[in-house]
C-alpha cells in the first residue's frame, strides 16, 4: 500500500510540474533595418550660354544638356562662341537607388553688371530627365535651359549666382 | 489486493492524464520584423512599423520608394482551443550595424495584434500574433544593414 501512495505522489508531482512548464512559451523575433547613405548633389560646371549677338528682333536660344545651342542663327552668328556648357552636377548616394530631380519651376533673370538690363532663363531640361539612378552610387546630372534676348539686348556679361537651384530626393 | 492496486493505479493515471490533457501553449515565429530601407536625410527621427506592417515616420527620416523588405513580425500561438493568454514583449531592444556595431539603433514601443489578451481559435487552437515597433534613428546614422541575431523575445502565458 505504501508503494501505491508513493507512486501516486510521484505521478502527481510529475504531472503538476509538467502543467506549469507548459503554460508559458517563448519565441524569438529577428529584426532587420537598412539605413542608406543620404543623397547629396554638388555643382561641377556652371551653365554658360556663351556669346550671343544682340539683334533687332531678339529671340530665344536653347542650351541643350549636351552643351550645344540651337535657335536664331543671327543670335548664334560668328565663331567666337566663348564658353558654352550645360550645367553639370554630381549626385551621390546609395548604389542603385533612384531619385527625383526638381528643376526650377519658372524662370529667373540674369543681369548685366550694374543690373541695368536682364535676360530671362527658363524652360529647364535635364539629363537624365525627371528621375535618375545611382548606378555605382553616383550619377552625373546635366541641365540646360532657354535664354530669351530682348530686341537690341544691351551688350554685357549677364550672370545670376543663385538662380539655378536643383533639388534631388530619393523617390 | 493486486486488483485493487491496479485499479488505484489506473485511477491515478487517469487523473494525471486529465491534468495533462490541457494542450501546452507554444509559440513559433513565422516572419521576422523588417523595417525596410530608411534614409536619415534631415535629422533624427523614428520609423513606426505598425502591427499591420505599414510604416510611418517622424522627424527627419525619409522612406525611399525602394523599400526593401518591410514586415511586422509574425508568430503563431498554439494551444487549447478557446483558452486566453497574455503576451509579453520587451520594452526595448538594440540593433547593431552588421549585427556587431559599433553603430546601433534602439527599437522600442512594441505594439501587437491582438493588443492585450489573445484567444486561441475554438476550432484550431491557434492564433496569429503580429508585432510592430518603433525604430529610433539618429540624424547622422551610419549607413548599413542593422540587425540583432539574438532577436527579441515574445512570451505567451495561459491566463
Amino acid at each position: 500500500m505504501k508503494k501505491i501512495i508513493l507512486l501516486t505522489a510521484m505521478v502527481m508531482i510529475a504531472s503538476t510540474t509538467t502543467a506549469v512548464a507548459q503554460s508559458e512559451a517563448t519565441a524569438t523575433g529577428v529584426t532587420n533595418a537598412r539605413v542608406i547613405t543620404p543623397i547629396t548633389i554638388a555643382k561641377e560646371i556652371d551653365m554658360n550660354f556663351g556669346n550671343l549677338v544682340a539683334t533687332a528682333g531678339g529671340g530665344a536660344i536653347v542650351l541643350l544638356t549636351d552643351g550645344t545651342r540651337t535657335g536664331d542663327a543671327a543670335i548664334l552668328a560668328g565663331t567666337q562662341n566663348g564658353t558654352i556648357t550645360a550645367a553639370e552636377f554630381t549626385v551621390n548616394g546609395e548604389t542603385d537607388f533612384t531619385f527625383d530631380i526638381a528643376l526650377p519651376a519658372g524662370s529667373f533673370d540674369v543681369s548685366n553688371t550694374g543690373a541695368t538690363a536682364t535676360m530671362s532663363v527658363g524652360t529647364f531640361v535635364s539629363s537624365p530627365n525627371a528621375t535618375g539612378t545611382l548606378t555605382l552610387g553616383t550619377e552625373t546630372l546635366l541641365v540646360g535651359a532657354t535664354i530669351t534676348l530682348d530686341a537690341n539686348q544691351a551688350s554685357g556679361t549677364y550672370t545670376n549666382e543663385t538662380g539655378l537651384a536643383i533639388t534631388v530626393n530619393y523617390n | 489486493m493486486k486488483d485493487k492496486f491496479l485499479l488505484l493505479l489506473l485511477f491515478f493515471l487517469l487523473c494525471a492524464g486529465a491534468l495533462m490533457a490541457q494542450i501546452p501553449i507554444s509559440i513559433s515565429k513565422d516572419r521576422d520584423m523588417n523595417f525596410g530601407t530608411i534614409v536619415a536625410s534631415s535629422g533624427s527621427g523614428t520609423v513606426v512599423l505598425s502591427a499591420s506592417g505599414s510604416r510611418s515616420t517622424t522627424g527627419g527620416i525619409m522612406l525611399p520608394s525602394i523599400n526593401g523588405t518591410v514586415s511586422a513580425a509574425q508568430f503563431t500561438v498554439t494551444g487549447e482551443p478557446g483558452f486566453t493568454y497574455a503576451i509579453t514583449l520587451p520594452t526595448d531592444f538594440i540593433l547593431y550595424d552588421s549585427g556587431v556595431g559599433p553603430a546601433s539603433m534602439i527599437v522600442n514601443a512594441f505594439t501587437r495584434t491582438p493588443s492585450a489578451t489573445g484567444t486561441l481559435n475554438l476550432a484550431t487552437g491557434t492564433q496569429t500574433v503580429l508585432v510592430g515597433a518603433t525604430l529610433n534613428v539618429s540624424g547622422a546614422q551610419t549607413a548599413g544593414s542593422y540587425n540583432n541575431d539574438a532577436g527579441f523575445q515574445v512570451t505567451v502565458n495561459y491566463n
